[in-house]
């Protein structure tokens, strides 16, 4: 297909950019709808304990209440959960976490509703709680789930670690903590619904994942498919938070019950106790290296705290296991990863599902081989990047787009000089700097499992094109990059393609916006309906213009000959003309990428069907008197394959960068004790470095025009190269995120 | 939030009159910024009935100098104070402090009465209450201090007795090293004390019939260095881990006098006496701001979890002493 000039490639004026900054765009809890309940749940209080009655009439009788529901009055099944089904909607028999629903209140105001939920009375036998997945698994821990503690076990295995190890010159083996994390976006969960003249439930929501709400909500109501309606109101980011069913099935309850307009939103305080978490992971790696730096073996055990319940417990820990050797060839690989269920918060999918945890140690590991090998940090990760041809832990054969090296060469010089100027002490007798690199590797999309995208293309007796997609843009600009595709294979302008997006009344199912997925699998399905819809044109064109397809091209809303451009047919009189032939003018397109599940033994398999690499340079200063860590600079390079909007791609890497650096110093969610912002702190924008972002495009070939994903890649990289630039700086190494005051203070007190 | 009536006062002689006459259902809200958050959460078992708004009673925020010194309102906004040019100039200290304070629109409504009569920021003593329920701690007046066993990192490492809440405000340590003096307006009439001996342990000495009406500051004197350093986790926002306000009387190289005051260690603004004896009377050099930051933090007693306020205690004593003006 030919290429519109200007269409990919370009950063044109993202979606909706206009409508953010004018207050125009409408977010859940903007919808203003006539007399609506407000919701509110009721939560507990402990983190493990019996129901034993819930007694809701004297909050039933209590002014401006509507109804109180309980796990009775769900019609359907109150079982939710997007891999393992594991979750009620609202507890019936035992709670698991402190902020497991129990009851939901729907009253005239938001205070009555508060008023209420404060008065239902609740009597829990408290049971023994669990905290630890170490615990957790032991034998007399108390079960949170009748099927056991353990989730998941995922092993991957390629030949034989443990004697491999003997031949080593040098292993390292260390242990890595990590914290359970908060999104914190910016918008609160929240959402609206009302009931259509017809009986559609429709339910607009904050989420990022319209489609699967839609089927979880359904099943929830036990009622068929065409009664519900979800539609995605504009979100303000996501992080993996919004994939799992929030208020959605709430909303869903009331309108099925009530008949009434509903709203329901959260504030930070309950995003914060009943949302998902990112995973707390203990991570045991040894890795052994030779002389030369090259990676011979490594060994990794890893414990994934899940909480209460699974949400994407099972992916996280499955991404885990495949990613924990990092971008590197490694010929002996021995890992075994336990996802196991505690009484802590529900830990779910957030923007790297587990790879993030694994960088840290996997990072940390080379840069300590190095050291032991008197051998630069760079070096020993140029000479161990995967290549093309590589074959990685899985068993997979790589055949295009591995950019690591790529994107390492792209930072070096920038290492090189930070490497020279960090011996300068700067000003003050107090502070010391430090250089550190930071690589990763991401697959793009769900692990050894299909998940597919569909979108349709049409377009009308006009010649004006709409695409129709269940994509849910939460921030990150997929309907921007989405009509930057079809307009490509169109050969129109993007402002040009009108926008049906994420409602799933009129789109069909585009899978979550997650794993960094959109660009690459919706963005060729999005091709592929285009794609349709060029062939209808050319072949309509064909039998007019009397020359062969193949000499045929589309651009600026016709058709054109190649050998005379004056040639030309406009696609209004082609439409028109395949429509009295009654051929579609609504074309379909599918894609699913070619991935073969992992053998649930050796943990073999084609996992993905193309990877993200990238690598981060980090330049940070450190106060060894406070323990302040200052990072003053990352130069981010990332293999996109190839960059569709190119400022999106910096705006991703941006944000990553702000994430990851959180990630490393500040962030961590402590289990009944943070409750909000004032305890749980994110940078702001007086603690960001100056970021130089490096896009590296090594083409895709199965990718649209090349591309394959950014979202979750531009965070990955950032905390290792601050761990790794803050070991350089003390001498000393944390070994547990978040590299708070504490831990540095200790670090350089320590140092000789 | 759950309802409360909201009545203006129209003089300080009003408010202590509603305050009386609501008994204890009634409280007093200026900005606003600190007691709505606490109302929000309903950390507190009583909840008012009223709030008595300051805002309304005329011309008790001004900030007026005069060649005795500074008169501050109470009502005057952290936001005025921190761009006041005369205070920039004669009293640096507490500028610095006030435009320390969270974010600019925090301090376009917080006043410096209410900087200095700020509940405290303990995560236990601040968990919302329909979170689980409020958790009810030592300086409720049932049960113990959570923060001994607990995650204590931002708790004191002085001073801390049955209560380790630190106390938060960042003009309290500069307006003591400043000798400020604070002026309370109650029922019984008008009373004035230096400030450093309105705090207490458990918050101040209000009692329930007084505001705070009005601080007054003595002018510096022409060799008076002054210096305020707030370290915290992020750049903006927060709440100190540790800060230090000192004010030194500088003649002929020599440190004369010396008042510092040290803030997010202890429950009350911690004035650090032994560091000032040892660099009363000798020149400011690095062995002696060596020696004043170990005597500053003599007899700490850290938690499990914030031994590490201690070394940044030390290093912010050393910064402003050595700091060249």
């Amino acid at each position: 297909m030919t290429e519109k000039v200007g269409a990919i490639g370009s950063s044109i004026p993202r979606r909706g950019a206009l409508d953010r900054l004018t207050g125009a765009s409408m977010f859940s809890a903007d919808f203003r709808l006539e007399n609506p309940l407000a919701l509110r749940a009721v939560r507990s209080p402990h983190s493990h304990a019996r129901v034993l009655r819930i007694d809701t009439e004297e909050a039933s009788r209590m002014p401006g209440v509507a109804r109180i529901f309980t796990a009775r009055d769900i019609p359907g099944k109150n079982l939710t959960g997007i891999i393992n089904k594991d979750r009620p909607l609202l507890v019936e028999d035992k709670v698991r976490f402190v902020g497991d629903p129990v009851a939901l209140v729907a009253a005239e105001t938001e205070e009555a509703a508060e008023r209420a939920a404060g008065a239902v009375n609740v009597l829990y036998e408290v049971l023994p709680a669990v905290y630890d997945p170490a615990d957790a698994l032991a034998n007399e821990a108390p079960l949170i789930h009748e099927k056991g503690n353990l989730l998941f076990r995922r092993r991957v295995v390629r030949g034989d670690a443990a004697s491999a190890f003997s031949s080593c010159a040098v292993v390292v083996e260390e242990t890595y903590r990590t914290s359970f994390l908060e999104h914190c976006y910016l918008e609160p969960d929240a959402g609206a619904g009302w009931v259509d003249a017809d009986g559609t439930l429709v339910i607009i929501a904050s989420t990022q994942n319209p489609h699967y709400d839609h089927s979880e909500v359904a099943a929830l109501l036990g009622v068929e498919d065409g009664r519900i309606r979800i539609i995605q109101a504009a979100t303000g980011g996501g992080f993996g938070s919004k994939l799992d069913l929030n208020m959605q099935g709430f909303i869903g309850l009331a309108l099925y019950h009530l008949q009434r307009p509903v709203r329901c939103v959260y504030s930070r305080e309950e995003t914060f106790i009943a949302t998902s978490k990112r995973h707390a992971l203990i991570m045991e790696m040894k890795t052994g290296a030779g002389k030369d730096g090259r990676l011979h073996a490594m060994k990794c055990r890893i414990l994934c705290d899940t909480g209460a319940y699974g949400s994407y417990g099972i992916a996280v820990a499955s991404r885990a296991a495949v990613h924990a050797g990092g971008p590197y060839e490694i010929e002996h690989v021995d890992t075994e990863v336990l996802c196991v269920y505690t009484n802590n918060p529900v830990a779910g999918a957030m923007r790297g599902f587990g790879t993030p945890q694994v960088a840290f140690a996997h990072e940390s590991q080379m840069d300590l081989l190095a050291e032991k090998l008197g051998m630069d940090p760079f070096e020993i990760r140029r000479r161990n990047a995967l290549r093309v041809g590589s074959v990685t832990a899985t068993g997979q054969k790589l055949e295009a787009s591995v950019g690591i090296g790529e994107c390492l060469d792209a930072i070096k010089e920038s290492y090189e000089k930070a490497r020279s100027a960090r011996s300068d002490r700067g000003d003050s007798p107090f502070t010391c700097r430090g250089v550190g690199i930071g690589a990763m590797w991401y697959g793009i999309g769900n692990t050894g499992m299909q998940n597919p995208s569909t979108a349709q293309v049409e377009i009308d007796l006009d010649g004006a094109v709409t695409l129709y997609t269940g994509c849910a843009d939460i921030g990150q600009g997929s309907t921007t990059v989405l009509a930057q595709i079809a307009a490509g294979t169109l050969g129109l302008a993007p402002d040009e393609i009108r926008m049906i997006v994420a409602d799933t009344k009129l789109t069909t199912n585009a899978g979550a916006t997650s794993a960094s997925r959109q660009t690459y699998i919706s963005g060729n399905a999005v091709r592929d309906a285009a794609a349709k819809l060029v062939d209808v044109l050319l072949t309509e064109a064909v039998d007019l213009m009397k020359v062969p397809k193949n000499s045929l091209a589309v651009e600026g809303g016709f058709v054109v000959y190649k050998g005379d451009t004056d040639r030309r047919i406009a696609f209004s009189k082609l439409a028109a003309r395949a429509r009295r032939k009654g051929i579609p003018l609504r074309w379909q397109g599918y894609f699913d990428p070619v991935t073969s599940p992992l053998n649930p033994d050796t943990g073999h398999g084609e996992p993905y069907a193309t990877y993200a690499y990238a690598c981060h340079l980090a330049e940070v200063t450190v106060d060894i008197t406070t323990g302040e860590v200052t990072v003053d600079r990352v130069v981010a390079a990332h293999d996109v394959g190839r960059a569709i909007h190119p400022e999106g791609v910096v705006g991703q890497i941006c944000g990553g960068v702000a994430m990851g650096v959180g990630f490393a110093l500040m962030e961590e969610f402590k289990p009944g004790v943070t409750a909000s912002f004032k305890d749980y702190h994110i940078p702001t924008a007086n603690d960001m470095p100056e970021v130089v972002p490096l896009i590296v495009e090594s083409s895709e070939p199965t990718g649209p025009f090349g591309a394959k994903g950014v979202g979750e890649p531009a965070l990955i990289p950032t905390a290792p190269a601050v761990l790794n630039a803050l070991s350089d700086a003390l001498g000393k190494r944390i070994y547990h995120l978040p590299a708070n005051l504490e831990r540095v203070l200790e670090a350089a007190n320590k140092r000789g | 939030m759950m309802p409360f009536d909201h009545v203006n006062a129209g003089s300080p002689g009003e408010a202590v009159d509603l305050l009386t006459s609501y008994g204890g259902k009634g409280r007093l809200i200026a900005g606003g910024t600190d007691v709505l958050g606490i109302l929000k959460d309903r950390i507190l078992p009583d909840y008012p009935d009223v709030l008595i708004n300051l805002k309304t009673i005329p011309g008790m925020d001004s900030i007026k100098e005069s060649g005795e010194g500074l008169n501050i309102g109470a009502l005057a906004k952290l936001a005025d104070i921190a761009s006041s040019p005369e205070i920039k100039a004669e009293y640096p200290a507490l500028s610095l402090a006030a435009e320390s304070v969270a974010s600019p629109e925090i301090r376009t409504m917080a006043t410096i009465g209410g900087n200095l009569c700020q509940d405290v920021r303990c995560w236990y003593y601040r968990y919302p209450h329909h979170m689980g329920g409020r958790m009810l701690c030592f300086r409720k007046g049932v049960g113990p201090c959570y923060a001994v066993k607990g995650d204590n990192r931002y708790h004191a490492v002085m001073g801390g007795k049955k209560c380790f809440a630190v106390c938060p405000s960042d003009t309290a340590i500069a307006l003591c090293a400043l000798q400020a003096k604070i002026s309370i307006f109650g029922g019984e009439g008008t009373r004035t004390l230096p400030l450093e001996k309105f705090f207490t342990p458990m918050g101040n000495v209000l009692r329930s019939n007084e505001l705070v009406k009005e601080i007054l500051i003595p002018k510096p004197t022409q060799e008076t260095r002054q210096a305020f350093i707030k370290f915290t986790e992020r750049k903006p926002v927060d709440f100190a881990v540790a800060s230090i306000a000192c004010v030194l009387e500088i003649l002929g190289g020599r440190c004369m006098d010396a008042r510092i005051y040290l803030g997010g260690v202890a429950p009350m603004p911690w004035h650090a006496e032994a560091a000032e004896r040892i660099i009363k009377g000798g020149s400011l050099d690095d062995p002696t701001a060596e020696e004043a930051a170990l005597a500053s933090v003599a007899g700490a007693k850290p938690l499990k979890g914030n031994a590490y306020k201690i070394e940044i205690v030390k290093a912010l004593v050393k910064r402003a002493l050595l700091r060249r003006q």
